[in-house]
Parts: structure tokens; sequence; C-alpha cells
């Protein structure tokens, strides 16, 4: 049951929010949130934002992600070392993928087919093919990989290593690294932006975000973030996603509890927002209305409003929710 | 087999992970370690009193000792706040409910420190016993193994005091892994309240 969030209730911005809730028209959205301590796969009417299925996966699941054309959810499941593809329509695992140790974080390639996924114990990343359901190949990467973000045209794959603080450009042609770039400390997630000249790094210890041009290879500019009353060390990066218009960065920053929203040309932070409890992944509703939060110790999803800057809603999911993702 | 053992030890168990970060040794958790849990990172109500003045408050004072100490189960802090609240004036709400959540805050801080000080005291425990399995392991592989009489039965000793150390060891990373949870439970639970502390405020300047 969604809890319609008051932030400022003492001074009543309750009555103002009121008729923007009733005034929300229909959206055919779902938006799906994976749960690593309880195993399981929450489906949220984007409309209504009810529970609408909780799924049973495998063991541990954090990072999802969507097939091409929308019908199938691929769900790393880390103790069960497998990727369940998940069936949307039935809602029911409909059969597994081979994905290497400990799946944690996995990209989709534009081309629908091509799955890769970072294996954290071995110090590699898999490419699994989704049709033949089978390993094409294993490239080695640095020591604990994890981010994982592909470009729009499919032509490099980003990965971080936690420990050597590093993200790898690895060219999908050739599955060769062709550029190691220095970050921040214990880098987490890659996302790249639309045109595809600029990828972000996200270093949950060294409390930044490092902006990366694709073609120079090399660091241009870095996210600095200071929350007001919250000591450094709760300022941790993690997740991140773009705005529609690609002009803002929501930033999730764990247990500092807030979504930072960064000017993607000045590298300034604009505001921060309280979500719940260790925010950890962020998502973008298709018509870049909402971004949704998993916060993984308060044990729910926070609904950001993109025209307000305002956390409408906080939706109870499963426990220690992790990953999410949103379809159409 | 035993240099894999060896290395999983040294090298990837909870304390060696963390070790190679460089960041804390003696913290072993895989959350990045936040030693005080701050009321920005939660509370966005109006400010919090400083020091303990929340003491001098009985039916405050009273409260948080009852929905503070680590036992106490969420759903039972919950109604305890709920019940302080609910027979207050919006005007002693005002006043008092600033000082609860003051009071909770501060104690729940202390319940923390000491679960983070007794993790950290396992974890130097672990990286001594993982010191322990290197020098028997170490000691193991010098020894004759074709030897017979005395330093036989030395040698067989030895394999056994390896076996009962790498097994104490093992079982304590188990133990650390749901020790490290802890501090998150209360967190956690600290989430809670804050939030029913907040919906118990007052509409209106």
């Amino acid at each position: 049951m969604p809890i319609p969030l008051i932030p400022g209730a003492a001074y009543g911005v309750a009555a103002l929010l009121l008729p923007l809730l009733i005034a929300q028209p229909p959206r055919a959205e779902t938006i799906l949130v994976s749960n690593e301590k309880d195993n399981t796969i929450t489906v949220i009417d984007g409309a209504t934002l009810k529970i609408t299925h909780t799924v049973p996966v495998g063991e541990r699941p954090r990072g999802i992600v969507l097939s091409r054309d929308g019908t199938q959810l691929y769900v790393c499941a880390g103790d069960s070392d497998r990727i369940d593809v998940l069936d949307l329509a039935t809602w029911r695992v409909v059969h597994h993928l081979p994905s290497g140790s400990d799946p944690e974080l996995l990209a989709l390639h534009p081309d629908g087919k091509r799955l890769y996924v970072a294996n954290e114990d071995d110090n590699l990343v898999t490419v699994v093919d989704v049709q033949q359901r089978a390993v094409l190949t294993e490239i080695p990467v640095g020591v604990e990989p994890e981010g994982m973000g592909l470009s729009p045209d499919g032509r490099f794959l980003v990965n971080t290593s936690e420990t050597t603080n590093m993200a790898h450009m690895i060219d999908t042609g050739s599955g060769e690294i062709v550029a190691n770039v220095l970050v921040g400390a214990r880098p987490r997630a890659a996302v790249w932006e639309a045109d595809g000249k600029r990828f972000w790094v996200s270093a949950e210890i060294g409390g930044t975000v490092s902006v990366i041009d694709a073609e120079a290879q090399s660091v241009t500019g870095t996210v600095e973030f200071s929350v007001p009353g919250v000591p450094r060390e709760a300022v941790q990066p993690v997740g991140m996603v773009f705005s529609a218009d690609g002009a803002l960065a929501y930033v999730a920053l764990g247990p500092s509890n807030r979504v930072a929203v960064v000017d993607t040309r000045s590298l300034e932070v604009q505001r921060y927002l309280l979500v719940g409890q260790r925010v950890w992944n962020v998502a973008l509703s298709p018509d870049g209305k909402r971004v949704f939060t998993t916060n993984g110790v308060s044990n729910d999803m926070s609904v950001i409003d993109t025209a307000t800057h305002r956390v409408t809603h906080s939706v109870p999911v499963g426990r220690a929710p992790w990953g999410v993702v949103v379809k159409r | 087999m035993r240099g894999a053992l060896l290395g999983l030890l040294l090298g990837l168990g909870a304390t060696g992970a963390q070790a190679v970060t460089g960041s804390d040794p003696d913290w072993p958790c895989v959350q990045r370690l936040v030693p005080v849990l701050s009321a920005g990172s939660i509370w966005s109500g109006p400010p919090l009193p400083e020091g303990d003045s929340w003491r001098q408050a009985p039916e405050v004072a009273a409260l948080v000792t009852r929905i503070a100490p680590r036992a106490v189960a969420e759903p039972e802090g919950l109604r305890a706040i709920e019940g302080f609240a609910a027979p207050l004036s919006p005007e002693a709400r005002r006043r008092l409910v600033p000082l609860a959540v003051a009071g909770t805050l501060a104690e729940t801080n202390r319940a923390r420190s000491g679960l983070i000080e007794s993790i950290r005291g396992f974890a130097r425990r672990q990286r001594g016993l993982a010191k322990t399995v290197q020098r028997l392991s170490e000691q193991l592989d010098a020894a004759d193994a074709e030897a017979r009489g005395e330093a036989a039965a030395r040698r067989a000793e030895l394999q056994q005091r390896l076996f009962f150390a790498t097994k104490t060891f093992q079982d304590a990373e188990r133990t650390m892994r749901y020790m490290c949870e802890a501090p998150v439970r209360l967190e956690s639970r600290f989430g809670a309240y804050a939030r029913a502390f907040q919906a118990a405020l007052p509409d209106g300047p």
C-alpha cells in the first residue's frame, strides 16, 4: 500500500500536494524491484502505486534488466549462480541463463542478444547469448567487477572494478579492454549519456562521480557532494539516471538517504532530496516525469516528481530492495 | 587444497577483503562504516535540541528508555511512540517530539557504537586466528611427511591443530556476516521511529 509522504507536514505542504495526487493521470507503466533478502521481484502498477505481484526468484536477486522487447526480465540471482528469466505476461521464471559465479550486475547489448554479466568472485565479465542460452565468452577484468554500462551504440562496455578503482572500457566487437581509467575508490555504477560522448562512474567510498570523455578515455570532470548535517562517510554515490532531456542526473547517495540532482553541464548539485534509508538504485519513468528509488534499509521505494523535485510517495516493497526498472 | 584454503582465509575472507580496500582493517563488514547516525540523514522536521536536554522531560526520558534498547522490536517501539503522542496537545507535541527524537537518536547511537566496537574486536580476533592458521600451515609444510615415531606424532598434532583453527575461523566468518547486520537493523528501526515522530508533529506553524 503506497503511503503518501508528507515531508513538510509541519509547514502545511500536505494541502499543496493533495491536488497533485488527485490529478494524476492513469499510467500504463509497471515498476519492477528486486528484493535482495526476500528472493523476490516486487511488481508495482505505475498508476496506482499498488503491488500487483510478488514473484519468487533465485537467491539474492540484485541486478535486473528488461529484454529489448520488454516481455522478459533478466534477474541476477547471485547466490544461485544463474540468471533467472522472468516472463512478464505470466509472472513466472520460465528458464535460467548461465552466468558464471555470483552474478551481481548486468547490461543488455542493443542487439537484444548479448547479455554482459559481472562476476564479482571470478574477476570476469561473462557474455551470454540470451537466445542460445549459452556463454559466448568470458572477459578477464579488474578485481571485483561491479558496474556495467553499455554505450548507446553498443560498441563499448564500461565495467568498473571495486578493488582496482578503475573503469575498464571494453570493445564489444573484439572483447578486449581498450582503456583503463582510474576513478574514485570503490566504483559502483557506470552510465552513459544518451549521445554516447561521456559516461559517469560513481565511487561509493571516494564519495564522488567521475565524468569520463569516451573518445579521450579520460576523466574530464568530477561531481562532488556535500549534504548539510550529514557526515562525509555517509555520502556514498551508487546508482545514477539521467533526466529525459539529459540536462539533469539523479544520483543515489546511499546511507545519506539523499538523491542528488546534478546539472550535467556545470556538474554542480542543484539540490538534495530526502528519500528512504540507504538509497541504492534509481530508474526513470518512460515519460520522464518520475524517478523511482530503491531504499535498502527502510525497505521501500521512493517516488520523485521530476517537475517539482518533491518526493511524493514511499511504497513499501520487500526486504533490502536493490534493483529497479520501469516497463512501459 | 591447503594452499587454496589459505588463499581464502587470507585474501578473500571478509577480513581480508576489507584489508585490500585499505580503508579500515578492523572493519570487516561489506557495508562501509558510518560510525554515527546523524539527524540530518533522516530527520527533515524542525531543528533538534542539542545535548541531553531530553533527559529533563520525564515523559520523554521514559519513552526513550522504553524504545531505544537494542532488544526492542520495531512494532513495539512504534506503538510506544503512538501511545506517547496520542494524549498530547498540539503545543506539547511541538515541544516534546523534537526532544524525543534527539533522545532516541542519542541512545540509538550509543547502542550502535557498542555493536560497532564488538564487531571490531571480533575482526581483530579473526585476523589473529588467520595468522595462526598461516603459521600452523607453514610448520606443517616444513614437517617431514615420511617421518616416524615422535616426529610423526608431532606432525599429526599439527594437522589437528590446523584443522580446528581453520574450522573456528570459518565458523566465526559466518557469525560475523550476521553481526554486520545488527547496526543496519538499528539504523532501520531509527528511521521508522523518526517517521512516526514526524507523523506525530501537528500541521501548521
